[in-house]
């Protein structure tokens, strides 16, 4: 089920004389050319690139041989967004490039991959902060035009479980909301006395005065903080940031650990890692889409939103309701539908979505995972027996109780249950349920067929 | 017929080298048919030595290409560690092979990676042989910095330098040595004989030195590697290579944009080492350092700021003309979180003429905490059997909290009565399931697994309780007989947890008849705790049933601990025997409040066999010994508490029992406290997971409270430290906290080396930060007299004393702190006393 993700780049990335020429591939053509201008703020612009590149070749969890996917860049109308994803699946980092950050234009939208090399992280790290910094993202004509030059060809392992992650943060990113923001100075000594390291530790995080205390159980209010030790990457970003906000879905006492979203500004760029609820938990497995997809219902909005959406530095789901002719929230489930595709992100400080297109066929990985492949087995083995409100689910000599909660989700008697208690989305005995219970409502005929 | 491949089970190279000399291309191929077979079928047989050098003869002798012969000798089964190259360059220059270099090349890149030394002997005399341009793939590299770290037999007396001065591998893996990433991890290795230091990065700038190996190449690669980073161990080695090539003032000229920037960005020793460096050098362009010292003035390094503080006074001496930018670059630390740093930049930058205004403080006396949230309500009754499975599946097949426990119990015995075949029904494939947690973990004498399972399985079907009942029976005697530890109970099982031992025995003995009410011990709130109220209701609704023991013994320890008149009378008017059990109760206000007594004991005496376990015992440690009253009553032992022993250890069990106990948290604490104090002196973590359970607890503190809070403090982990500063703030919050008893212990524990004093800062800085500035004074106005007092003074004193000048400033509040005086009084610039100093100024202002 693994793929090979092949990269093919006319050059090396380089970054000679003040020009910082990105090489792209994949996406909307072969080797496409989004930009070309100046960055306003070169140095703070380089150390937010390193940072992106450097979760990229990390693993957080189990840290053996780093994973060396390239990280993605989208050109967007007014926004250039960086984003990587670390080889465990745990972390996410974005880096945004407000307007405020750059003079130049995006000639072309699209999302594509851009090569990150060792000497281009030593040139990176070497950018002073009084000159210019030219970008370039594609290769320009010359490159183009004297194709027969050295190309460089990458051949990586595309895991499944790394896309189906990639493509699944954007829901977990959704249901968060601000929940602190601390200027630079304090957030320096904050970060500075977290774990470090491999700490495995589940922390939470709150309000204190001027900046932020750890404690360690939940309330209301408060971000989880799991494995400090991969908050370590911003720390190259600190010196040029003016805030560091803190996001976070809502949390009460007795909250299980939960994801969080720590991003720094800068004023001209925004550096964002979102952490997984725990450091071996992949985002691969947070099973947030599942039920959407163990039922097509959305599919057809999905096809219809998708068609409407432009590159939006932000969607606005209002506007994109009226247009597409379907109430807001229709619009919202057929945006989720779309990230599980990787056809959208979501952007915490904003609050919205935002149109970019991974160079990867995420929406296959989504829909092979494992436990929509094990449900719909189960479904054709006319496992499930509903009764009511339940259901029992039949597996080898296994007996399972499903119940349906009033809240319309299923919680199950399975170990995988028992253990994640609905924190990771639903198990495969409720998956199975799902298909079973909506078959029934559309096309009675089917059961057991 | 005989097995044309026996050699190989005999790891006979000889006969291998017979068997594919002299082959036509047919009978090859046959043999290489049959070899590839031989060995998938042999898949669990591990080939090393000569079986894997007969093997690699054979593979060489007759597969058609590298490829694969390379998957054959790279399988995870085949160890190349020890096989000679010598038979298979033998038999390839017979056969005519030209592929060697090629296998090389592959078995380079599959060497193993957590061992890439293992195997690396084998593809380097492969090379040799063959004369050719080593891999520069990055296991490849690192087995070769494994065979430098661990050489062979033969070379093990030659100083590495030589060795490598010989190396024909040398000059094309040096510059790889700066480009894998991680290298750096495997070259801080010691020298072979003589066990020296850091051998590698001696001998390669030796070698520069002899100009055997180019200067620039290594002095750019470190750079360059510190630049882009690594992991803090990995970068070791480029520092000392660095220091060891002794850059002179010209190179480190050209390189100074490097330099600074490693001031400014890198990890502590390696920006000192960039500060160093770039101090030898003079006429250094001041507008690139005054840029990258307005980002190093900010780092918390103390030491880095100091240094950076001092070549920035020098150079304002020495550019009279720049003097005020200078200054106002010095200004920037004014803001530093450090108080020495601050004082020392405003000192400087004034001398320069640059004046900072004092920093405003606003004064906010006392504390300022949010109210207590007082305790959430239990979590809803379980009504469903379904529901139940899965909490059941939850409890088994995960840690054992206690409101999940208290949940299913209660659960399982209103459900039994109410329909016991559906109940058994939905219980029996999750019990079948996690029949493996359900198992008695002998080793640990607080387990419940086996009992919590045995009393599941009751509730499921009364044949299966039939069998355990004699257990169970033997339990409630044990348990009923009032002799505490008596002969049957074990010491080892506190009494908390053998009543709650003894209340699933009970649980599993009587569960089942039909239409009861449930337990009457079911919490009412998150905590443990039950609402009279609630107990008085569920007495009057068992009526003229009787109560089942220590059911009844369980659900009164729940109530809050104190006298309650007019429910005594209620409870005393419902005419039972539990009614007037319940009146008594209340009418006694709960438990008699024990005596406690503080008592230090040293650990045991060393065993007269090797005795590993003393060395990791800590010298001596506080505990509190519990005694009930004079003339009270301890029907369970439960206000006894031994003084127990130093190596006395529980585990995960304690977090249980403030649940048990929720009304008694100075009790709870005396039994946990071996368990807390472990935390701070044998580095256990978790240890004080248990006390925010306590500080949600009610009840008296007393000194067990005050002790597990400074044994916290210190503890070795970073999340029982955080979990401690909760307890400290939430006991703060409810004005509970016995501020100056706490610092009392922390300064006596920290003073004779019992508690790492320098962990507790941290903590205590944020408490003072969350909003207890004044808690955090008095604590700390406690703890110092005993720490200034010790003969030694212990390390982290000084900065205690900042944070106590701090929290001091902060509240305006005059405490008396004795011996400080004293310390302030003695001459010097040490930090100690001009911390001291400071404290005196904060409290003379």
């Amino acid at each position: 089920m693994n793929a090979l993700q092949t990269y093919r780049y006319l050059q090396p990335s380089t970054l000679h004389r003040g020009a910082l020429a990105l090489q792209t591939s994949g996406g909307p053509a072969t080797n496409p050319r989004f930009f070309s201008g100046f960055l306003t703020t070169p140095q703070a612009a380089a150390a937010g690139l390193l940072a992106v590149a450097e979760v990229a070749r990390t693993r957080y969890h189990q840290p053996v041989s780093p994973a060396s996917l390239d990280p993605v860049v989208t050109g967007s109308r007014d926004r250039m967004r960086f984003e990587s994803f670390s080889g465990c699946c745990g972390v996410y980092a974005r880096l945004d490039v407000v307007p405020a950050g750059f003079d130049g234009d995006i000639v072309e939208h699209g999302t594509t991959n851009v090569d990150v090399n060792a000497p281009l992280r030593e040139a990176l790290a070497r950018v002073g902060g009084l000159d210019p910094l030219h970008l370039s993202v594609g290769p320009d004509d010359l490159t183009v035009s004297t194709l027969d030059g050295p190309v460089v060809e990458k051949k990586v392992p595309l895991p499944g479980r790394w896309l189906r992650g990639f493509a699944e943060v954007h829901l977990i990113a959704a249901a968060m909301a601000p929940r602190a923001e601390i200027p630079a100075a304090e957030a320096v000594a904050f970060l500075r006395r977290l774990p470090a390291g491999n700490d495995r530790s589940v922390l939470w995080v709150v309000p204190a005065g001027r900046s932020l205390r750890l404690t360690s159980r939940p309330l209301p209010g408060a971000v989880c903080l799991a494995g400090a030790g991969r908050l370590t990457t911003l720390r190259a970003l600190l010196r040029y940031a003016k805030t560091l906000r803190v996001y976070g879905p809502p949390a009460a006492a007795g909250s299980p650990p939960l994801p969080s979203v720590w991003q720094l500004d800068t004023g001209a760029l925004r550096l964002s890692l979102t952490l997984s609820p725990e450091p071996y938990r992949g985002f691969s497995g947070e099973g947030g889409a599942l039920t959407a997809l163990a039922t097509d219902d959305v599919a057809d909005d999905a096809a219809l939103v998708g068609a409407l959406l432009s590159w939006d530095p932000t969607i606005d789901v209002h506007a994109l309701a009226a247009s597409a002719a379907i109430p807001a929230d229709r619009v919202r489930s057929a945006l989720t539908q779309l990230g599980t595709a990787g056809r959208v992100g979501f952007d915490v400080a904003e609050a919205a979505y935002f149109h970019r297109v991974l160079p990867y066929d995420a929406g296959r990985a989504e829909r092979d995972n494992p436990r929509l492949v094990g449900a719909r087995a189960l479904v054709d083995a006319g496992a499930v027996t509903l009764d009511g409100e339940a259901a029992t689910v039949r597996h080898g000599d296994e007996v399972y109780r499903v119940r349906r909660r009033p809240d319309g989700s299923y919680t199950c008697s399975c170990p995988w249950w028992a253990r994640h208690r609905g924190q990771r989305g639903p198990c495969k005995h409720a998956l199975a349920t799902t298909m079973v219970g909506t078959s029934t409502v559309t096309a009675p005929v089917e059961v057991g067929a | 017929m005989t097995d044309p491949f026996e050699f190989l089970v005999r790891g006979d190279v000889d006969a291998a080298v017979a068997a594919v000399t002299g082959l036509d291309d047919e009978r090859r191929r046959q043999f290489a048919d049959g070899l590839v077979a031989h060995v998938r079928r042999r898949r669990d047989n591990w080939w090393w030595n000569d079986e894997a050098t007969a093997l690699a003869v054979a593979a060489v002798g007759c597969l058609p290409t590298a490829a694969r012969a390379a998957e054959l000798l790279g399988r995870r089964n085949v160890s190349l560690r020890a096989t000679d190259a010598g038979p298979v360059v033998q038999v390839a220059r017979t056969r005519g092979v030209t592929w060697l270099p090629e296998l090389a090349y592959r078995l380079a890149d599959r060497l193993d990676k957590a061992n890439p030394g293992s195997g690396w002997g084998f593809v380097a005399d492969l090379l040799t042989a063959e004369k050719v341009a080593p891999p520069t793939g990055d296991r490849f590299v690192e087995g070769w910095l494994g065979r430098m770290a661990w050489p062979p037999e033969s070379q093990r007396r030659i100083p590495l330098v030589d060795r490598l001065r010989a190396d024909p591998f040398l000059d094309p893996l040096v510059p790889r040595l700066f480009e894998v990433d991680g290298a750096g991890a495997r070259m801080i290795f010691d020298e072979f004989m003589t066990d020296e230091k850091l051998a590698l990065p001696r001998a390669l700038a030796r070698l520069a030195g002899e100009g055997r190996l180019d200067r620039t190449t290594l002095l750019d690669g470190c750079l360059s590697r510190l630049l882009r980073g690594d992991r803090p161990g990995a970068l070791r080695a480029f520092v000392a290579l660095h220091t060891l090539l002794e850059p002179t003032a010209a190179e480190t000229d050209r390189r100074r944009g490097d330099y600074l920037r490693l001031l400014a960005d890198a990890p502590g020793s390696i920006a000192s080492m960039a500060q160093k460096t770039l101090r030898a050098v003079d006429g250094l362009e001041i507008e690139g350092l005054l840029d990258a010292s307005r980002a190093v003035l900010v780092r918390p390094d103390k030491a880095l700021v100091r240094a950076q503080l001092g070549w920035l006074d020098q150079l304002a001496r020495r550019h009279p003309d720049r003097v005020a930018e200078i200054a106002a670059v010095i200004a920037t630390a004014g803001d530093h979180p450090a108080a020495d740093v601050r004082d020392r930049a405003c000192t400087l930058a004034a001398r320069h003429g640059h004046v900072v205004a004092p920093p405003v403080v606003v004064g906010t006396v006392g504390d300022d905490l949010p109210p207590p949230a007082g305790p959430l309500p239990a979590l809803p009754a379980i009504t469903d059997p379904d529901e139940l499975a899965e909490e059941v599946a939850a409890l088994l097949g995960g840690p054992t909290t206690a409101s999940g426990l208290e949940r299913v119990l209660d659960a399982v015995v209103r459900l039994a009565s109410l329909d016991r075949p559906r109940l058994g029904d939905a219980l029996a494939p999750v019990l079948r399931r996690h029949r493996g947690g359900a198992q008695e973990h002998s080793w640990d004498p607080c387990c419940l697994c086996g009992l919590l399972a045995g009393v599941l399985h009751a509730a499921a079907d009364p044949v299966e309780g039939g069998v355990r009942r004699g257990r169970w029976a033997a339990m409630l005697a044990a348990f009923r007989r009032r002799t505490p530890g008596g002969p049957s109970a074990d010491p080892r099982v506190p009494p908390p947890h053998r009543l709650l031992r003894a209340r699933l025995a009970e649980i599993g003995d009587r569960v089942g008849p039909p239409h009861h009410p449930g337990l009457l011990a079911a919490p009412t709130a998150a905590n443990g705790v039950i609402d009279p109220e609630a107990l008085y209701d569920r007495l009057a609704r068992l009526g003229e049933r009787g109560a089942w023991e220590v059911d009844l013994t369980q659900a009164l320890l729940r109530l809050p601990a104190r006298v309650d008149e007019p429910l005594a009378a209620r409870a005393a008017a419902l005419g039972t025997p539990a009614g007037d059990r319940l009146a008594g109760w209340l009418r006694a206000g709960g438990l008699p409040t024990p005596d406690q007594r503080v008592v230090t004991l040293p650990r045991r005496e060393r065993r007269p066999a090797y005795d590993w376990g003393y060395d990791h015992l800590p010298r001596q440690r506080t505990h509190v010994r519990v005694s009930p009253p004079d003339g009270a009553d301890d029907p369970f032992g439960l206000l006894t508490v031994p003084a127990g022993s130093v190596d006395s250890h529980i585990g995960g069990a304690a977090l249980l029992w403030p649940a048990v106990l929720p009304g008694y948290r100075g009790l709870v604490a005396a039994y946990a406290l071996p368990d807390i104090a472990s935390g701070a002196d044998q580095d256990l973590p978790g240890a004080a997971a248990i006390l925010p359970l306590l500080a949600e607890s009610g009840g008296d503190g007393g000194p067990a409270v005050d002790l597990a809070l400074a044994y916290g403090l210190g503890a070795r982990q970073e999340s029982d430290r955080v979990a401690t500063l909760d307890a400290l703030l939430m006991l703060a919050a409810a004005g509970d906290l016995d501020a100056p008893a706490v610092g009392a212990h922390l300064g006596t524990l920290a003073a004779v080396g019992d508690l790492t004093l320098t962990r507790t800062l941290q903590p205590l800085r944020d408490a003072a930060a969350a909003g207890a500035p004044l808690s955090t004074w008095r604590l700390l106005a406690a703890a110092l007299p005993a720490l200034l007092a010790a003969p030694k003074t212990p390390r982290g004193t000084p900065d205690l004393l900042t944070l106590t000048a701090e929290t001091a400033g902060t509240t305006g509040a005059r405490i008396e702190v004795p011996g400080l005086a004293e310390v302030a009084a003695r001459g010097g610039s040490s930090r100690l006393v001009t911390e001291a100093r400071r404290l005196t100024a904060a409290l003379d202002r």
